[in-house]
């Protein structure tokens, strides 16, 4: 993967989630010796930076979004519109991470649709916690990428090590804090992973 | 209390089974639909304390499709297929009532192998699925009160702590909704493991 643009929000409560999303990210890299070109579109990016940056990239590019979402959008924490799905033609090419709410229901597809490559999201609403029990959170939320970015070529294999993945932690939940394990079971029921079928992620 | 649901569209006597149930050691209510369309309308409103006795062979709608649609419909609570020559049928589909997951069948008839089933299909409920969520969820948080006031996000922006799950759950917002099915769904996978383990 040669440009990952990562777009993460912060703000008072979700921000220091996404920040540990982005730290744990960072981290798989340095421990791969993986060093893509990081376009960071943190805090004061809108969609108009957003846009231009997508448009220097024209293959092997992953856009991972850590912020607010609704079925057609993405959104800063104020309910600015960052990526829409009525303007995503640009995103051709594209691998879409995103671990906002909802947007596996209309954007990703959409974005498939516009010759996306890979599509990954929530279809629901997605739980998160700040806490030490949160972590396992941003290891479920992180998984898929770190197979995308590992070199995993098949979306349906993705999908179903990442489903087994969600379920080995919520077994573990179920057994260790039980009033965590539905939201881990919501996430994992609602999780999607979308192809295009004609494409090839490098 | 439990809900016994009957869908059959031939004549079920209420009184009949009163009588047939009145040694059962728990509560029910009975209900009786002789249209599977109008009990598939309403079945959601039932709760997961629910089990539904359904007949196989009904001009409106058969009970294999009956059962499917529920599933469909993320509605995992047990149904018993209470049926003449239950599973004979040449159009009865067995792989796919077993994929939906039915929970025994009876020949009709057979009301004391009924009764018996319906209180084993209660007994795993009990065992598995808190009757009363929030009252199940109520309880773990006396055992860790710590637990009470952790914060947790949606994605969408929401912060609510386990407390404000339970009015959310009485209040039916998409949340206390999405909270209760996962536990629904959590609830219906436990109980496929220990029919594995057996």
């Amino acid at each position: 993967m040669k440009d990952l643009v990562v777009i993460s929000y912060d703000d008072s409560i979700l921000g220091k989630y996404f920040e540990k999303c982005r730290n744990d990210l960072e981290t798989y890299l340095m421990s791969k010796g993986l060093s893509p070109n990081i376009h960071c579109m943190h805090n004061s990016c809108d969609k108009a930076s957003i846009d231009d940056t997508i448009k220097t990239l024209s293959d092997h590019y992953c856009v991972i979004v850590y912020a607010h979402g609704s079925n057609v959008a993405i959104k800063d924490q104020n309910g600015n519109i960052l990526v829409h799905e009525n303007d995503v033609a640009h995103y051709h090419n594209s691998i879409f991470y995103s671990t906002a709410c909802y947007n596996a229901e209309s954007l990703g597809s959409t974005l498939i649709r516009y010759m996306s490559k890979i599509f990954f999201g929530y279809k629901d609403y997605s739980w998160a916690l700040d806490s030490d029990q949160g972590m396992v959170f941003i290891e479920t939320d992180n998984f898929a990428l770190k197979k995308i970015l590992s070199g995993c070529q098949n979306g349906q294999k993705i999908y179903e090590e990442t489903y087994d993945f969600f379920y080995q932690k919520y077994r573990e939940l179920e057994n260790s804090n039980f009033e965590l394990a539905p939201l881990m079971y919501h996430n994992m029921d609602t999780m999607r992973v979308y192809e295009h079928p004609d494409k090839e992620y490098y | 209390m439990i809900n016994i649901v009957f869908v059959d569209d031939e004549y079920i006597h209420e009184k009949v089974w009163h009588k047939y149930l009145k040694d059962v050691d728990f509560k029910y209510v009975i209900s009786i639909y002789d249209s599977p369309k109008k009990a598939l309308e309403e079945i959601a409103n039932f709760g997961h304390n629910t089990i539904v006795v359904l007949d196989m062979k009904m001009d409106e709608l058969d009970g294999d499709k009956f059962l499917h649609a529920i599933r469909e419909k993320d509605i995992f609570i047990p149904v018993i297929i209470y049926s003449a020559n239950a599973m004979m049928s040449k159009t009865t589909n067995l792989s796919q009532l077993i994929k939906d997951n039915i929970f025994s069948y009876i020949d009709k008839g057979q009301h004391e192998e009924l009764v018996k089933t319906i209180s084993d299909a209660v007994t795993m409920i009990k065992d598995a699925i808190p009757l009363e969520l929030s009252e199940a969820l109520h309880e773990f948080l006396e055992k860790r009160p710590e637990r009470k006031d952790a914060v947790i996000m949606t994605k969408e922006g929401h912060t609510l702590t386990f407390k404000d799950i339970e009015n959310e759950i009485n209040k039916k917002s998409s949340i206390g909704i999405g909270y209760q099915k996962a536990l629904y769904k959590m609830s219906f996978e436990r109980l496929q493991r220990q029919e594995e383990k057996l």
